[in-house]
């Protein structure tokens, strides 16, 4: 009894961790690591654009990564991750070349006969559905609703400015 | 995020002629309805052309005729435009049947909206019935997210991100500044399209199918508009990095997977949106306070 509980909590441990595990990533900017997931926490070390790290976790705009020396954190928005299990960076790569180049592997079309999609044919052919936006419209809220339903999810207002283009300044 | 989403159009006006779904047949169709003398006009004009259109029109672009008939400030004629283009998609695609689901996009929908520059539109919300992956806009407030992309998702926060991209397309006017900025404008479409005016007019222009939502936006409308999904998330009160973390997650998609052909055909490769938000961020959102990503509270469905 005893064991079949430790391994069963082995197996659940193998198993969170192989999420994680799975998962790398490449610097895609140069980045300090910090202790913890704040810009104002110590500096722990440099990471280099086009480094290869493991994601050990993520939180907010922070994710935790191990360069294999080191551990730190650093924003999210400087780390590509692969995708877990199946993806690997080279495929990525691939993946985007072929995107570029319009051309794609069909061995990898994915076989969804009798499942809808919405492909640019069946966006043409489409006839105006009177109905459907008849109860779209029942749907619509009003200010006050939205409002209160902030208040219930303890979302508070932030004053945050848009982000400049950064391709606009040069 | 469609383009993500969008109701997209005219990226580059040179490819006006082949993108354009819109003929001169169609035009001819509409002129022929109208009341009054606009097909006469141009035969008087050009005698040799008499009952048809004019054949050195061809450059008359429909849709330019269109937007040449639309008060630039006119909320109005901004809906009428856009209930037309989202019931062709709606044609395309029903609303998923679940009220629940329905409402709660409309609740986070709306107060995302609420942060922008045009809180007051007439903002609606729908999750449609499509495995595809993809989300779309329409002019006046109409937004839509696919079944599709709706599972990819796993907090309230990622759906704002998401509702935030399609509602800055809307809140800019992207789709409207495009057509506006169409060489025909000019050419007499303006004086013409006040002739065509009308919901049978745009219901014509547009009416043949929801083929307008398969345009591509300029891929700089989709920067700005993942830049603003962002801010207008993060406004809301919600953690900022929700739209980002659904790029990461669809770009883990097979590229030759057949539901993101569209939204891939459509938008710039989702690690290169994923690269220019995080060139666009930097340190700027390093003081914002956590916001919420209410992972608890996202509606799931079965």
């Amino acid at each position: 009894m005893i064991n079949r509980r430790i391994s069963f909590a082995l197996c659940m441990l193998l198993l969170s961790g192989s999420v994680f595990a799975a998962q790398s990533g490449v610097l895609i900017r140069n980045e300090t690591l910090h202790a913890k997931p704040a810009s104002s926490s110590a500096s722990v070390g440099n990471v280099a654009k086009g480094s290869g790290v493991n994601v050990i976790t993520k939180q907010s705009g922070w994710i935790q990564i191990s360069t294999g020396k080191t551990q730190g954190w650093v924003r999210m928005l400087s780390v590509r991750t692969t995708g877990t299990a199946s993806g690997s960076a080279v495929s990525d790569i691939a993946g985007v070349a072929q995107m570029a180049t319009g051309k794609r592997r069909p061995g990898q079309i994915v076989a969804t006969a009798g499942v809808r999609g919405l492909s640019e044919e069946d966006l043409k052919a489409a006839h105006f559905n009177e109905q459907g936006l008849n109860e779209l419209a029942t749907y619509k809220l009003g200010a006050a609703e939205a409002q209160s339903f902030a208040r219930q999810g303890k979302l508070v207002r932030q004053s945050v400015s848009y982000l400049p283009d950064p391709n606009a300044a040069n | 995020m469609k383009k993500l989403i969008l109701v997209a159009l005219l990226a580059n006006l040179s490819l006006a002629h082949s993108v354009y779904a819109f003929d001169l047949n169609d035009l001819g169709n509409v002129l022929k309805q109208i009341p009054g003398n606009v097909t006469n006009q141009n035969s008087a004009s050009t005698p040799e052309t008499s009952g048809t259109i004019n054949k050195s029109n061809t450059k008359l672009d429909p849709v330019a005729v269109l937007m040449g008939a639309l008060k630039p400030d006119s909320v109005d004629d901004e809906v009428q435009i856009g209930r037309q283009v989202s019931g062709n998609l709606l044609g395309a695609s029903p609303l998923v049947k679940d009220a629940k689901l329905q409402h709660y996009v409309n609740q986070v929908g709306r107060w995302v909206a609420l942060q922008s520059e045009r809180p007051d539109l007439p903002w609606q919300f729908g999750v449609i019935d499509s495995t595809d992956i993809n989300a779309f806009s329409a002019p006046g407030g109409f937004v839509f997210i696919t079944k599709g992309l709706y599972l990819k998702l796993h907090s309230e926060s990622e759906l704002a991100g998401v509702l935030g991209h399609e509602i800055a397309h809307v809140v800019r006017k992207h789709q409207l500044k495009i057509l506006r900025q169409s060489q025909f404008i000019g050419l007499g479409a303006d004086a013409l399209g006040r002739e065509v005016k009308g919901q049978d007019a745009i219901q014509n222009l547009i009416g043949s199918g929801a083929e307008i939502m398969s345009r591509k936006l300029d891929k700089n409308a989709e920067f700005e508009a993942d830049r603003m999904g962002m801010v207008l998330a993060a406004r809301a009160g919600y953690d900022a990095y929700g739209l980002p973390t659904v790029l990461e997650e669809i770009g883990h998609v097979a590229p030759g997977d057949s539901s993101v052909a569209l939204l891939f055909k459509t938008h710039p490769a989702p690690d290169v949106r994923f690269s220019m938000l995080s060139e666009a961020v930097g340190d700027r959102l390093d003081k914002l306070p956590p916001g919420k990503e209410l992972a608890n509270r996202f509606y799931r469905l079965k």
